[in-house]
């Protein structure tokens, strides 16, 4: 704790870590990842990978293009199953139960487990209605009921003030960022216990993006969130722990802090000094 | 071409290649608009009233006929009416041989239930029977009730014309086909089309979903779907003929004639579903046009981004649920597509239908007020066949001319709108496609 | 309800979807494939040949002259050397009647019995050279439980020859209508025809019969002798030579009518179904048909139509079928049932042995068996679709009544003794013909015109152009048919000249055109590029299509001295009919160019733009990058396009189905019309009996045709995925 930072990298961690409260217990892993394998038909495209997810905090997944990390991310609720000939081997534990067993309902687990995409990807319907699909699907219809959690997923996703007076128009018709916003509402109106974001700034101005990351700031202790980054400023910012991909393998894992200021593995430092990626 | 103007070669090689392909878009466009031209212009021009006008001919005859064409030849060839009077309907004669035309303003024409329309003048309205004078002077005598409709056309206005004209359009559209659907209306062939094209939509829409979504949706992608969807794409260039040839032996002949000896053996030999109807008629129709549902559907399905589908299936959608909520929404327009192009093949094709239960003339509507309302073993009549049987069939084909363009005015139109609105729509799918 | 419980019937509705979807969407997909499969297996039994039961019904009846089955096959009849006729229940043995159908004289017995063709009629020859001919007839009455009693319909026999002059060595009888002929050979030689004329007393209702008779005096030793159609009849003799009389037409002298060389002795001679034609069977086994052949002087003259090709060992007679050109050849141990139209044996059947006779039961369902000792067996049988055969559906046949061997299709004819003609050659040129005369112009029409608007045409003039392109494809063929029959083919024939000059006076013009525009300044060129070059080009085609048809019969005039639809069958004995190819060619031109438009645009588009950018970027021109760049990597898709558009024209109904005569010739002039596959299908399979021999010839064309646009298309398809790939 004592060792200065070394890189700007790590200042911008560390003035993160800073600024976040300190009181919290260290929570339990939420998720667990113990040996696992993954292939596409018969290119694999992970290998033994180990790893703990803790809860209530935000895990960065870093790593050049093409390393694993999105892979990996979709692992977590499963949304490889929609690619045809894809493989895990090893252990997801969610809360203890392996995700990938057969008698694992993959509707409820992908309702535990939300998902936000690199781009964003309103349905084309109204913003209220967005919001209100998953729900809809999980047998929520009263439309009181469904009226609260619009407003609340909307204020969560700080995308209230803006849409308030719209929720009947097309969510199409909003801004960019907005509609990563709304996508990011849309998944906590599942009331979801991990969230899962993969690249939801890349495609944003970074007007948006900076709005995303407050947003993440704020989601963080209700909800853990695994984000895949490629912008190595956004993953010092935003998360607690960062886990570093390379060609598939996991390199190391560690508290954002000590990644960015003082990684164990010379792959790691090469990374994010900027040598390679 | 786009050298410079001061280079000295002239580029004729690719001035003549660029103009042979302009040439052939022109002559495409040329040939499209004189075909549209003369079949919209005949069609309408059926039910326009032309003048009557009095020949006095050189050998002492005296007609009073409706001019209709100048012959390449410069003979004029004219309708004669008065079938009881005359052999002909036609009258063809030169210039040179027609002492005087004149347009006589009390000219009459009536149209009646027999013999065709009758040119001449009115001596006396009674109320068993009408006194006429032929327009060579001599008097007829006809029953009362043979008359349907009595006209001036000399006496008429451009805005009485029109309005004769839409009158004509109405009957036409509205009335039964009269003396061997040489005369009349086509209202029973529009019922059979309307019927078949109904029919067709309610078997092809479901089942041509249900393909495209198992190829598209359910079906791994293994080298055998990709043959199957080869296999469907190709089924839509097989000769409509084929499918009529299955229509007849497989429904009418085998499926038929099975539920005819089941249900319907007290009737025998006398056929009740193992003859053509329009039940058969609307399920070839129905296979003929699953292909184009089929395409159509898939390119649908494929327009909605993938990225809509995976949202779904991360808010927890079941399958079935993301197909329901966002991509068969999402792929609408494509299915309106498919159906709307399936709808205006329907309508158009005969072929198939000659084998599986069209006839020239039905003398029930396969819909009735009698129980059960629905006749799917009755035998119907269609536009397009229609055209082919009074054109060719007809006792006096010259005679029924007008109404056969007419007919083919009113399908070519129907037809033509319902593509115009599928191309639109397609392309409203291709641009969703192509911005993915 | 819990979450739990709600999850699980979301899942239980999700997999009841699912499997939904799969059955109809493979229901649906199996349901296509199944029209193939159904062709196949309508036309496949035409692929079987005749199938025999290896045992049958077995009944004593004694010895009989002649036997045979009434058309149930449930009783027999057999003619005795007493003159009597009997009637045998076959299924349980019992006589049913006996009656003394022929009076004989004393000590005269019944030496010979023949009967017709077509199992109406019988004629008998007695010992002392009598000869009568009696109507066979059987009348069935149904029973309280429709079960069927079968007797023998009440009939006279007619004496031909009152007095004989000794025993006959050959004779035949023929009824038809009102007419009777006998031709008979007497044991000195002499031959004599016998015509005689049936009239009824309109005062009285009596019937009288008028006879008259012709001889001759061949030379050599009659063998056999057989009746054909007015008044003719083929001779056989023992030195194997056939010869052919006929009588003239106010009967009164025989004509000969040809002769065939000697060979082999003759055995028998016997009348095909319809007398067109007759089998001629010799003692070594060897048989053939002979008829009279249309000479083209008017007369017919003996020829042979067909050898079978084997030679049955021990051959004992031909009994030829009462339906079809179809005749069982008794040999010593098996029976050979023979194709007399392609001249082919179809299948050899054992038999016992000692059978020394058989006779077919008139629906070709059974065979009986005659034995030695007296016994019938009567054997079920199935013969299949003998009349249609590979060689009757491809190869060349001498048909009854013509002259030369050729393909026919004529499939039905005024009588039941129609001998079918079921070509598929004139069906198969038709479709092909019709397909070359509308490819022709399209292909051009449609390449050069995709080219233009895929990469010369721009903004609004190509939202106009292919959209009009895809509407013109749509339009019903029927209208097509219809305009082309009842309005070009009139309008046209008459300028046939102006039809087919109209083309190249359209290029001259055009290229005419272009060379003046190659040398315009710059500026004034932009129209090209802006996409009204079409629009102002359809103007000056207009104008021009105009002058020239308008000039047309006056060219005609001025070369031929006569219209060119006179001038050709006069000047060239080429025949010119109004609806002809050049009229489908032009009606089909509206749908198949259209298609390939569309098809060969969306190949020449989806080139990159970046190649025409590159190319124009290194100074070519855009005709240059057009034909260089675009057009070979658009290859593969323009192939498919034009393959498409073939598989749309051979699959074309209604157009050629009006557009044309649909007479089935085999010819390719421009001028005639033709009958094509589908068209033929159209006007045929609705009049034909379900389940007949037309019907699954039909079935078979229609397999043709789906196999053909099938393969077509899969292959465009193919090269298309291809090309796609190599871009």
């Amino acid at each position: 704790m004592t060792q200065q930072p070394t890189t700007s990298l790590g200042r911008i961690a560390a003035d993160a870590a800073a600024r976040r409260p300190r009181s919290e217990a260290p929570p339990g892993p939420v998720i667990r990842v113990r040996d696992m394998d993954f292939h596409y038909g018969a290119a694999q495209a992970l290998w033994d990978i180990e790893l703990d997810v803790p809860r209530g905090q935000v895990m960065a997944l870093i790593g050049p293009s093409g390393c694993g990390k999105s892979t990996f991310l979709r692992t977590l609720n499963r949304m490889n199953d929609t690619i045809e000939g894809t493989r895990v081997d090893g252990q997801v534990l969610l809360d203890g139960a392996n995700v990938n067993s057969p008698d694992v309902d993959v509707v409820e687990l992908r309702r535990r487990v939300g998902m936000v995409f690199q781009r964003p990807n309103p349905f084309p319907m109204s913003v209220y209605d967005n919001v209100a699909f998953g729900p809809r699907l999980h047998g929520k219809s009263k439309k009181a009921e469904l009226d609260e959690r619009v407003e609340r997923c909307l204020k969560g996703a700080a995308l209230w003030d803006e849409v308030r007076d719209r929720l009947k128009s097309p969510a199409l018709s909003l801004s960019g960022g907005q509609q990563q916003r709304l996508c990011i509402a849309r998944a906590l109106a599942n009331e979801p216990e991990v969230l899962l974001l993969d690249e939801p700034a890349s495609a944003l101005d970074p007007n948006s993006t900076a709005k995303i990351e407050d947003l993440i700031f704020e989601l963080r202790g209700r909800y853990t969130i695994v984000i895949v980054t490629h912008n190595m400023q956004q993953a010092a910012r935003v998360s607690d722990s960062t886990a570093f991909f390379l060609k598939g393998r996991l390199i190391e894992v560690g508290s954002t802090r000590t990644v960015f200021t003082n990684p164990a593995r010379p792959e790691t430092e090469q990374y994010i000094t900027g040598r390679f990626g | 071409m786009s050298r410079p103007a001061g280079s000295a070669r002239v580029d004729y090689r690719g001035s003549i290649g660029s103009f042979l392909c302009a040439g052939a878009v022109a002559t495409v466009l040329l040939a499209m608009v004189l075909l549209f031209t003369l079949l919209l212009m005949r069609g309408a021009g059926a039910f326009w009233p032309r003048d009557l006008v009095e020949w006095k001919m050189a050998d002492g005859a005296v007609y009073l006929v409706e001019e209709i064409e100048t012959q390449a030849d410069g003979a004029i060839r004219a309708r004669l009416a008065n079938r009881e009077l005359y052999d002909l309907d036609f009258k063809i004669a030169r210039p040179e041989d027609i002492l005087s035309r004149s347009i006589p303003a009390d000219a009459l024409r009536l149209e009646r239930s027999e013999n065709g329309p009758f040119h001449g003048y009115l001596v006396s309205e009674g109320e068993q029977s009408w006194r006429l004078r032929a327009p060579d002077g001599a008097e007829i005598e006809l029953p009362a009730a043979e008359v349907l409709r009595k006209s001036y056309p000399n006496q008429m206005g451009l805005l009485q014309r029109l309005g004769a004209w839409f009158a004509g359009v109405a009957r036409f559209v509205t009335d039964e086909p009269r003396n061997a659907n040489q005369e009349g209306g086509v209202w029973p062939a529009l019922v059979g089309t309307s019927l078949l094209v109904i029919l067709m939509s309610i078997l092809v829409v479901p089942f041509g979903v249900m393909a495209a979504l198992y190829l598209n949706e359910y079906a791994r992608d293994t080298w055998f779907v990709r043959l199957v969807r080869v296999a469907v794409n190709n089924l839509a260039g097989v000769p409509s003929i084929v499918y009529g040839v299955f229509g007849l032996g497989f429904l009418v002949y085998g499926v038929g004639g099975a539920l005819d000896h089941a249900f319907f053996s007290d009737s025998l030999p006398s056929p009740t579903f193992g003859a053509g109807g329009v039940l058969w008629a609307s399920v070839t129709m129905a296979l003929l046009t699953v292909p184009v549902v089929v395409v159509a559907t898939e390119e649908g399905l494929r327009a909605v981004p993938r990225e809509r589908r995976e949202a779904a299936l991360a808010l927890g959608a079941t399958r079935w649920e993301m197909l329901r909520h966002v991509i068969l929404p999402g792929a609408r327009p494509g299915i309106l597509t498919g159906t709307i192009l399936a709808v205006s093949r329907a309508a158009g094709e005969v072929a198939p239908l000659m084998l599986t239960g069209v006839v020239g003339f039905a003398r029930e509507l396969p819909v009735s007020g009698e129980f059960p309302y629905l006749h799917l073993n009755e035998r119907f009549m269609h536009l397009g066949f229609h055209i082919y049987s009074v054109g060719f069939q007809a006792p006096n084909v010259e005679a029924a001319e007008p109404l056969v363009y007419a007919t083919s005015a009113l399908l070519l139109a129907l037809v033509l709108l319902l593509n115009l609105t599928a191309i639109r729509l397609r392309a409203r799918v291709r641009r969703s496609l192509a911005g993915k | 309800m819990g979450p739990a419980d709600y999850n699980r019937k979301r899942a239980t509705v999700d997999k009841a979807v699912a499997l939904l979807v799969r059955l109809g969407g493979i229901g649906v997909v199996l349901a296509v494939f199944f029209i193939a499969a159904f062709l196949v297996m309508e036309a496949a039994p035409l692929a079987a040949g005749p199938a025999v039961a290896s045992r049958g019904v077995l009944v004593e009846a004694g010895r009989a002259l002649a036997a045979g089955v009434e058309p149930f096959a449930e009783a027999s009849w057999s003619l005795r050397q007493d003159g009597h006729l009997q009637l045998r229940d076959l299924r349980d043995g019992e006589l049913i009647e006996d009656r003394e159908l022929f009076r004989l004289r004393e000590d005269e017995r019944v030496a010979a019995v023949r009967v017709a063709a077509d199992q109406g009629s019988l004629a008998i020859a007695t010992t002392a050279g009598r000869l009568a001919a009696a109507p066979l007839g059987f009348v069935v009455d149904y029973g309280d439980e429709l079960e069927r009693s079968h007797r023998l319909e009440g009939t006279a026999p007619r004496w031909l020859i009152e007095e004989g002059a000794g025993p006959l060595s050959a004779f035949d009888h023929q009824v038809d209508g009102p007419t009777v002929w006998a031709v008979a050979a007497a044991a000195d030689g002499a031959v004599e025809l016998i015509r005689g004329k049936l009239k009824i007393d309109k005062l009285s209702g009596e019937e009288r019969i008028s006879f008259r008779k012709l001889v001759l005096e061949p030379q050599g030793e009659v063998r056999d002798l057989a009746l054909l159609e007015s008044g003719a009849f083929v001779a056989g003799f023992a030195d194997g030579s056939v010869r052919a009389w006929q009588a003239s037409r106010d009967f009164k002298a025989l004509e000969e009518r040809g002769a065939g060389a000697p060979g082999a002795p003759i055995l028998q001679i016997r009348a095909l179904i319809g007398s067109g034609s007759a089998l001629v069977a010799r003692d070594d086994g060897s048989v053939e048909r002979w008829m009279l052949k249309l000479q083209e002087s008017g007369h017919p003259v003996l020829g042979q139509a067909a050898a079978m090709p084997e030679r049955l060992p021990g051959l004992r007679g031909v009994v030829p079928s009462s339906r079809q050109r179809l005749f069982f050849a008794l040999g010593q141990d098996e029976v050979w049932i023979g194709q007399a139209t392609a001249g082919e044996y179809l299948a050899r059947i054992p038999l016992p042995a000692r059978v020394r006779g058989l006779a077919v039961a008139p629906r070709e369902d059974h065979l009986l068996l005659l034995a030695e000792d007296g016994s019938l067996e009567l054997r079920a049988i199935d013969l299949g679709f003998p009349a249609v055969t590979a060689h009757t559906l491809f190869g060349k046949v001498l048909y009854e009544g013509a002259a030369e061997p050729a393909w026919t299709w004529q499939s039905t004819g005024g009588t039941d003794a129609y001998e079918p003609k079921t070509s598929f050659v004139p069906l198969i040129l038709g479709t092909l013909k019709g397909t070359f005369w509308a490819l022709l112009p399209s292909i051009p029409l449609a390449l050069l015109g995709a080219l233009f608007t895929a990469r010369f045409l721009r903004g609004r003039a190509r939202e106009i152009v292919k959209p009009a392109v895809e509407l013109l494809a749509g339009i019903p063929s029927v209208i097509l048919g219809f305009v082309a029959a009842l309005y070009l083919a009139p309008a046209i024939q008459d300028r046939m000249l102006s039809i087919m000059l109209l083309p190249i006076a359209l290029v001259l013009v055009t290229v005419a055109l272009a060379s003046v525009w190659a040398r315009l300044p710059l500026r004034k060129r932009r129209i090209l590029h802006e996409g009204l070059a079409p629009f102002v080009l359809a103007g000056v085609y207009f104008g021009i299509a105009w002058a020239v048809i308008g000039a047309g019969p006056w060219i005609e005039q001025t070369l031929f001295g006569t219209s060119l639809r006179m001038w050709l069958p006069e000047g060239l004995g080429l025949p010119f009919e109004q609806r002809n190819a050049a009229v489908v060619g032009l009606a089909m031109g509206f749908t198949v160019t259209p298609l390939i438009f569309t098809l060969a645009e969306d190949a020449f588009r989806n080139v990159p733009e970046t190649l025409a950018e590159a190319s124009q970027a290194l100074g070519a021109t855009p005709w240059q990058t057009a034909v260089r760049v675009i057009v070979p990597p658009a290859m593969p898709g323009v192939v498919a396009a034009v393959m498409l558009g073939l598989g749309r024209a051979v699959g074309e109904t209604m157009i050629v189905l009006m557009a044309t005569g649909n007479t089935p010739i085999t010819g390719m002039n421009l001028f005639q019309g033709f009958r094509a596959l589908s068209a033929n299908l159209a006007v045929e399979l609705p009049e034909a009996p379900h389940g007949g021999s037309l019907y699954r010839t039909l079935f078979l064309s229609a397999l043709m045709l789906f196999a053909f646009t099938f393969v077509i298309n899969t292959l465009a398809e193919v090269v298309r995925v291809r090309g796609r790939k190599a871009l």
